[in-house]
């Protein structure tokens, strides 16, 4: 993902219009990272917006323009580790669960509210990929301990190189490779039913 | 190596987080077990899957939301800054401030003014002749008129 860094340097300046186009060219991945963090539209855009108002309020402390990109992974990454400890967190995973359960049940009529990513909502470019198997990956992912969860999004879904990641995430290089490894396992062992193999 | 040590790192393998000579030992093996090559063809075909998930537009009033409170902290951090000067605590300085200012102003303007007054200088010879001339002030209309027209400017 390239920023140009003089775009930055007008944010930071407090130019409102430069900070629209920061936002215009790194709003999809944060958005995709929420949605797939949270397993939810509605939490991943309160996160979102939480996101680059943050980013918003402590421009000025980024040293170099530059590093944009991987500093404001690291803000949205935070974000959702704040949200993911908040209290109301623990209610909404509560109601998620419940809902989740619920939702086997054709005659539930609380189905209707449910706005997890795997629900009936129709989805854009679904045809690319059959909704049931869409579903079934979405599950798996969201199933996967929070720090594989993050690696498999932004680099197999958000494109971000491991280098990044790994600056995004302040770990070494060699962790995101042996994490996106474990979560290959994981997802191999959840997914076993639609892939061949012994 | 062995199909278990195998499928104990082949997760690794697949993203290409082996060392150098691990990953000849793997393929070494790859090369004669059908069963681990399957394996590994599942293990990419997971990565492809995740990738084949599409990225969903976020929704456009996520922006608008966001303009609107960052130009309500624009706003209200520029009347902050102004309050903070303008502190009631402050106003007996800032009165000293101008006052000094204004003097200071006075002051410049009266000295470097171009309109400065001078005394007017008679010149010495001139002086002496009106002195001489003192009985008969007529007597050099022309010298009297110099003498008044310097002492007047």
């Amino acid at each position: 993902m390239m920023i140009d860094p003089r775009t930055v340097k007008r944010a930071q300046n407090g130019d409102h219009k430069a900070f629209k186009r920061l936002y215009d060219s790194t709003s999809l991945g944060i958005y995709n990272l929420m949605l797939r963090m949270s397993g939810n539209r509605e939490t991943a855009e309160d996160l979102t917006q939480e996101v680059y108002l943050r980013v918003w309020r402590s421009l000025g402390g980024l040293k170099s323009p530059k590093a944009f990109v991987t500093w404001l992974h690291r803000i949205a990454i935070n974000v959702y580790r704040d949200w993911a400890k908040s209290a109301s967190h623990r209610l909404e995973e509560m109601r998620v669960e419940v809902q989740a359960q619920n939702q086997d049940d054709p005659e539930d009529e609380d189905n209707e509210d449910l706005d997890l990513i795997p629900s009936s909502h129709p989805l854009p470019d679904e045809e690319a990929l059959r909704g049931e198997m869409r579903d079934v990956i979405e599950r798996a992912i969201s199933s996967l301990p929070e720090k594989y969860r993050a690696v498999v999004i932004m680099h197999h879904i958000e494109g971000l190189g491991l280098k990044e990641i790994a600056k995004s995430l302040d770990v070494a290089q060699g962790t995101v490779m042996s994490r996106l490894a474990r979560a290959r396992a994981m997802l191999r062992e959840k997914l076993s039913g639609y892939v061949e193999g012994d | 190596m062995r199909c278990e040590e195998v499928r104990e790192i082949l997760p690794e393998y697949s993203v290409g987080a082996l060392k150098r000579r691990k990953v000849r030992d793997v393929e070494r093996h790859l090369e004669i077990c059908p069963d681990c090559r399957r394996e590994l063809a599942a293990l990419r075909k997971v990565g492809e899957m995740v990738e084949s998930l599409p990225l969903e537009k976020p929704p456009a009033d996520i922006w608008d939301s966001i303009a609107v409170r960052i130009e309500a902290e624009s706003q209200a951090r520029g009347e902050v800054l102004w309050r903070r000067w303008l502190k009631p605590k402050l106003i007996p300085a800032w009165a000293t401030l101008a006052l000094m200012g204004l003097i200071a102003w006075i002051y410049l303007g009266l000295i470097r003014s171009p309109q400065q007054k001078t005394q007017p200088v008679i010149p010495l010879e001139l002086k002496q002749h009106v002195v001489a001339a003192w009985d008969s002030p007529f007597s050099d209309t022309a010298a009297l008129a110099l003498y008044i027209g310097e002492g007047t400017q």
